[in-house]
């Protein structure tokens, strides 16, 4: 059942370009630090500002990263590929052309298989190519500084087909790749840093048509949420354009965050435009099956196979798996706790993960270890402590890394469960609660309640609830017994 | 031992034995180079180098009285103005770099410079790189030493010009399409276009990267073998330079190809065809079979090199936009059109009818006239490896005609014939002076060594 969302008998057609930087040490053509957030023009040197006589080296890390993605988005590894000139006037430009692959991509035709409301769709990947981000201008006072610090950051482009039909479609398709391209560990994809940027391209037309109409491409989207907005007010005015007689013309348009809407730039660059080259100082990239072997046997699991892990051999629920692997570090985090459980204890360390430590490491406080989850959970498990008590002892390990059973006796945290010790407790309750026992022995039963509830507060609530029960009711029954004989 | 019997000795090995000796200092050669440099009337330097120059011979002389031998102690060198030197202006003889002051040496001179040799200058050249008659720079013509009415070629004009008048020993000139071994031509000196990969191009303000080669010019073959031995070699910092070539040898002695190919193409001068005659008989009474040859699609092998310099020199040239290398007054730049004024003013006609030419090549009909020379160079270069299947090296002329007057053949198209399919191909080809001319030899890639042998022979024989 797939769901079509469409204004006024007309649908929308998307197509995404993602620029995603690579998470790499140094840049794609010189060994400047590729670190975001440093103090202006820190990281510049004359390759990367273009100067006169200088050349292109270049960064085998972003490759391999660029192969990577492409591998993980089931894409064609060109075994040759080259780069070529971009040509385009513009301050954050130095050399006045940005290197890519225009001709031939690194990668072509992936797909990514995503899930929206419990239904699989499918997105194919046009191509990936590897190139140079630019850099920076900062607009203050009338006055235009310029940042290069990204300028020749290794950036790659993932260009989709238009097979996306509604905002909720291109959501949660970036989402997808974003989640992804984080597994694999190729970016940090950070939407707000600038680390994962979309373009939308998005035309409309009558539900059942089949061509594509006249398409814009809106750019400045900096959120998934912000993409669906955009989408949604895209869907809206190119209809009520073409309702209203008018041309859809293809043009460029900037999203405005402040209200949502989009605004036309300029007319959409055609390939003429930037006049494409050969770049001739960069040798062409060749892989091979040895290279590709290499980056596979080396790509971290995918969130993917991940959640079909932890939902068919450790039986969690698929939405769990699915919070689990909100990220990279939740994964390994949980893995390496699961890894030190028994088997018998694996759910109650989910869901005390769940429950307890991924909030926390979502907003990076500082959490107990692995180990020491798993061990909580194992004491737990064995019924050493009861969930409260679970529950503080993880707020302590993350302070004080010590074993959880040690600090439980410490802190006093195991369960009683000693029918001895619970039975000098019960004696100590019956002498405190002298109304009680009386009302117990007028046959009100009931009250034994009140005596199970004083052994759990002399014990802080460590007694083992159902011992305390069989030894308050095995007291009154002596009791009893011992009146009858009487 | 005097300063004239040093100047007057042409050979660096020479002078360089001399100095390593002891006999005389580098300083000593460097102040009279400094000052013949600049008394010079053939405008052949844009900028004279006393300071680096003297602190580089002091560096020698100190290196050689602590007992270090170097292969090219105390050599002058000049240095055409395209090629970057840390801490001295590269202009490109262009107002868009007038303030250009590089922070890095290009790898090929920093090496020369390593092995001894003294920059005293950086030379004169057409803007860019882009003519052949040393007219149009930013800071006026070079005239030819030989006789100063006369061109000295170019667009390396500075660099021929400097070495022919003695003001230097040698001197690194760039070939993008003939620009060293066509000045060399006119000045009666030797300049070799080594394979495409040979030397670094590092340092070298580009025109057509995917052509652009830095090239000696000296009196000798023996010393351009010299010369390019110091320079070639691996550099990481360009991921262009082949790794499979032979090294130079750096005596190279004198030897006949057993096959070669003449080439005489039409509206050649009599003195030139005489030469290039002469030449092919001297190696055919030696035994070499010669024959005459065509070089492949001569119809349209210069236009192909038109579209494609003139398109990569659009690339290259993107960077200069008036506002980094030039004293432009920026504030006045308000807007888009004041910025493109601005850039407007860096640029010589010749540059931007070339930029114009590469920019019409990208946009008009799809770009066909760029992806259609694209194709059609891959073409030329196969053709001209069969040609290398049948004969080791061609000879031809190195230009139609000896020295003439500026601007008396200005709108001749096909004067760079003989000259650019070594830029198209990445073949090496060496301009050497020969009964009152210059031949040129040309030889498949990597078959350098091969050239300096027969053009050894050459000038062994030239009387």
């Amino acid at each position: 059942m797939t769901e079509i969302k469409s204004y006024k008998g007309y649908e929308p057609v998307i197509g995404v370009e993602v620029h995603v930087e690579l998470k790499t040490i140094t840049k794609a053509f010189c060994s400047c630090s590729a670190k975001y957030g440093d103090i202006p023009n820190a990281n510049v040197c004359p390759i990367c500002l273009g100067m006169p006589g200088t050349m292109p080296s270049l960064n085998q890390e972003a490759i391999k990263l660029a192969a990577a993605a492409g591998l993980a988005l089931g894409c064609e590894l060109s075994p040759v590929s080259r780069f070529d000139r971009k040509h385009y006037y513009y301050s954050d430009l130095p050399k006045g052309y940005q290197i890519t692959q225009y001709y031939s991509p690194l990668c072509r035709d992936g797909l990514l298989r995503y899930e929206v409301g419990g239904s699989e769709k499918i997105a194919r990947i046009t191509r990936i190519h590897l190139e140079e981000d630019a850099g920076r201008l900062i607009n203050r006072n009338g006055e235009t500084f310029a940042d290069y610090n990204r300028c020749g950051a290794p950036l790659i482009e993932i260009v989709t087909a238009p097979d996306m039909r509604s905002s909720e479609e291109a959501m949660a398709f970036v989402e997808e790749l974003r989640r992804t391209l984080l597994f694999a560990g190729i970016s940090d994809c950070k939407m707000n840093e600038g680390s994962l940027r979309c373009d939308v391209n998005i035309s409309v037309r009558p539900l059942g048509e089949e061509t594509l109409g006249a398409r814009c491409e809106i750019k400045n989207i900096n959120s998934i949420n912000y993409l669906g907005r955009a989408i949604d007010y895209e869907l809206v005015r190119q209809t009520e354009e073409i309702l209203s007689g008018k041309e859809i013309s293809t043009e460029t348009r900037r999203f405005s965050e402040d209200d949502g809407t989009t605004e036309r730039m300029r007319d959409k660059e055609t390939p003429l435009d930037y006049r494409y080259t050969i770049e001739p100082n960069l040798p062409p990239i060749i892989i091979d099956k040895n290279y590709i072997n290499d980056i596979l046997k080396s790509m971290p699991t995918l969130h993917r196979e991940r959640i079909s892990r932890y939902t068919e051999k450790l039986g969690l629920r698929r939405e769990d798996a699915k919070l689990i692997c909100c990220s990279p570090e939740s994964a390994e985090y949980f893995d390496l706790a699961v890894s030190q459980a028994p088997m018998e204890s694996i759910k109650t360390v989910a869901s005390l993960y769940i429950g307890e430590v991924l909030p926390l490491l979502r907003e990076k406080k500082s959490v107990a270890s692995p180990k020491r989850l798993s061990e909580i959970s194992s004491l737990y498990v064995k019924g050493r402590i009861t969930a409260a008590a679970a529950k503080k002892l993880l707020v302590i390990t993350s302070e004080r890394d010590v074993p959880a059973s040690e600090l439980a006796e410490e802190l006093g945290l195991t369960i009683i469960s000693d029918r001895d010790e619970i039975s000098q407790y019960v004696l100590e309750a019956v002498e405190a609660n002298p109304k009680a026992v009386a009302d117990i022995s007028r046959g009100k039963t009931q009250a034994m309640k009140a005596i199970v509830g004083a052994v759990m507060k002399i014990t802080s609530g460590r007694a083992e609830p159902s011992i305390v029960n069989e030894e308050v009711k095995k007291h009154f029954d002596k009791k009893i017994d011992l009146g009858k004989e009487k | 031992m005097s300063i004239d019997a040093v100047n007057n000795h042409n050979s660096i090995d020479y002078v360089s034995e001399v100095v390593n000796g002891g006999q005389i200092s580098a300083r000593e050669i460097c102040e009279t180079a400094l000052n013949n440099a600049e008394k010079d009337i053939c405008g052949s330097f844009i900028t004279v180098t006393r300071r680096e120059a003297i602190s580089a011979a002091d560096r020698v002389d100190k290196a050689i009285s602590n007992g270090i031998r170097l292969p090219l102690a105390g050599i002058t060198l000049a240095v055409k103005d395209n090629i970057c030197t840390a801490g001295i202006r590269t202009t490109c003889a262009s107002a868009a770099l007038e303030y250009f002051v590089p922070s890095y040496d290009a790898t090929a001179y920093e090496r020369l410079i390593a092995a001894g040799c003294v920059p005293i200058g950086k030379t004169n050249m057409d803007e860019f790189a882009m003519g052949s008659e040393g007219s149009l720079s930013h800071f006026g013509i070079t005239r030819n030493p030989l006789n100063p009415d006369l061109i000295a070629g170019g667009s390396s004009s500075g660099s021929a010009a400097a070495v022919s008048a003695k003001i230097a020993s040698v001197s690194l000139g760039s070939d993008t399409g003939g620009s060293s071994r066509q000045p060399a031509g006119l000045c009666a000196l030797v300049s070799m276009k080594p394979t495409y990969g040979r030397i670094s191009r590092q340092g070298l303000v580009e025109f057509a990267p995917s052509m652009d080669q830095i090239c000696p010019i000296t009196h000798t073959v023996k010393e351009n073998a010299m010369i390019i031995s110091v320079m070639e070699g691996a550099d990481f910092k360009d991921l262009s330079m082949r790794r499979d070539l032979d090294m130079i040898n750096p005596t190279p002695e004198s030897k006949i190809p057993e096959r070669m190919g003449v080439f005489i193409p039409t509206g050649c001068s009599a003195a030139v065809v005489n030469a290039v005659r002469k030449a092919s008989m001297l190696f055919s009474e030696s035994g070499s079979e010669c024959e005459p040859a065509e070089l492949p699609e001569q119809s349209y092998a210069v236009c192909v090199y038109n579209a494609l310099s003139s398109v990569e020199a659009l690339s290259c040239l993107a960077r200069y936009d008036g506002m980094k290398y030039k004293s432009a007054d920026l504030s006045s730049v308000k807007d888009i059109s004041s910025a493109r004024e601005i850039r407007g003013q860096c640029f010589g006609k010749e540059v931007k009818e070339r930029l114009a030419l590469g920019a019409a090549a990208l946009s008009v009909n799809d770009a066909a006239l760029y992806r259609t020379a694209v194709d059609l160079r891959k073409k030329i270069a196969v053709e001209t490896d069969a040609l290398f299947e049948k004969y080791k090296v061609i000879i031809m002329p190195t230009t139609k005609r000896t020295s003439y007057r500026f601007g008396q053949y200005y709108n001749e198209d096909d004067a760079d014939l003989n000259l650019v399919y070594a830029n198209l191909t990445g073949c090496p080809a060496i301009s050497v002076p020969f009964a009152g001319a210059s031949v040129q030899l040309m030889a498949a890639r990597g078959e350098d060594n091969a050239l300096y042998s027969a053009a050894k022979f050459l000038e062994d024989n030239n009387s």
